[in-house]
């Protein structure tokens, strides 16, 4: 499990994160939704120590994070973090090079899934091809947790579809995910959790299956709730 | 046709050939067929694909098993027929397959389905449960019907004169389903 706990995170002046706090359990898709601005991706930095924080606590099942943490969770950015003169391999070998866990066939079966050529080089790629390196690089980790920053974001309707199946396929069966998105449609079936952030807080976090149920209400019902309410 | 003398022995021997041939390799032939039954079978069962559309505001799980209740009353799942695993259905209806795993528990609870041991999941056998699938989905649909009809105001007799021609117009251009 993860634990965001009270996290508070200021640029400058400016109050980021003011003390946010949730849990996101393994083997649960979590998905943290917010209009651009709110802090989401600075709460994935922060899980990940990219960048520190002013008070709070972040625990990965139940430890602060350490060196020995990479390998067990990884953060997919927005954009592909490879220099864009590398070819597809190239990028894949630098990765298998970094990682204890990066797991060769997987990666090999993602390849074919997203159906991309090793020879590729990344700067020519398109940016849905690109986003489909970027989930590749990070799917083929066995870690226990998978962090995702807006992997829909800019990709066409076709692309969205096949990352979407991704979700619902042995990929990422048994790990925990966070995702960042605010185009909730595509997923709304396919997430376990939602929590909605605003102005660096969780004004709510809720199970989507048990508000469906009791409340007969969609994510985006409670979200015009909560945000135009 | 055949035209000259010569064509026709070449014929003749060719067809013979596959005669001889047919005689001497009967047996593999039979097996070859089964085989290939089996593959199509497979074939059949990938092609198969189950497919839906989900709303928003229902639970998922909830949606899936009325799902398997229409298919189960049209036939498409016959009794004790295997259905997908779990994950398997996940992928097939792009779910979350703990949602898939829901759905698969609550349907065993109400016993449209069963698994032994590490078997496969089933649809159920029990002749009473799948009548009774039948009957829910029957009156659930005539439940809609009447009060989307209530505020038309019509006498009772009257529409059902309309929907036994509209049934019969409709039943003569495609053939019953079995």
């Amino acid at each position: 499990m993860i634990e965001v706990k009270n996290v508070k995170k200021k640029y400058g002046k400016k109050q980021v994160l003011s003390g946010l706090s949730f849990t996101a359990d393994k083997g649960e898709i979590t998905c943290l939704i917010g209009i651009n601005g709110v802090g989401k991706t600075t709460i994935m930095k922060a899980i990940m120590a990219l960048i520190p924080i002013n008070s709070g606590e972040i625990l990965i099942d139940g430890e602060k994070i350490r060196k020995e943490s990479f390998e067990k969770v990884t953060f997919i950015p927005d954009s592909l973090a490879m220099l864009p003169k590398m070819r597809i391999r190239d990028a894949i070998e630098f990765m298998a090079d970094f990682y204890k866990n990066w797991n060769p066939k997987r990666a090999e079966e993602l390849m074919q899934f997203f159906k991309l050529d090793t020879t590729d080089r990344i700067a020519d790629l398109s940016k849905g091809n690109m986003a489909k390196v970027n989930l590749l690089l990070g799917l083929a980790l066995d870690v226990d947790y998978l962090l995702m920053d807006e992997p829909f974001s800019g990709i066409d309707i076709f692309s969205r579809e096949q990352i979407a199946e991704v979700f619902t396929s042995h990929l990422i069966e048994d790990r925990g995910v966070i995702i960042t998105t605010h185009e909730i449609n595509d997923i709304e079936h396919l997430i376990d959790k939602a929590v909605l952030i605003d102005n660096g807080a969780v004004i709510k976090e809720f199970r989507v299956e048990e508000v469906r149920e009791q409340e007969g209400k969609s994510v985006i019902d409670i979200m015009r709730e909560v945000y135009l309410g | 046709m055949l035209d000259t003398a010569g064509e026709l022995y070449e014929y003749k021997k060719e067809n013979d050939y596959r005669l001889l041939f047919f005689k001497k390799y009967k047996a593999s032939l039979c097996v070859l067929c089964i085989k290939l039954l089996i593959h199509r079978n497979v074939i059949f069962r990938e092609v198969s694909k189950l497919d839906m559309k989900f709303n928003n505001r229902d639970p998922v799980y909830v949606q899936v098993i009325r799902y398997f209740k229409e298919q189960i009353a049209k036939g498409f799942f016959e009794p004790g027929q295997e259905i997908p695993s779990r994950r398997e259905l996940a992928s097939q209806l792009k779910i979350n397959p703990n949602t898939a795993q829901r759905a698969y528990k609550e349907m065993e609870e109400q016993k449209l389905i069963f698994t032994k041991g590490n078997m496969p999941s089933c649809i159920t056998r029990d002749e009473e449960i799948l009548k009774g699938v039948r009957e829910e989905l029957i009156i659930e649909t005539v439940d809609i019907f009447l009060s989307s009809i209530k505020s038309i105001n019509m006498p009772l007799s009257e529409v059902l004169e309309i929907v036994k021609k509209k049934h019969d117009a409709e039943s003569k251009g495609t053939e019953e389903p079995k």
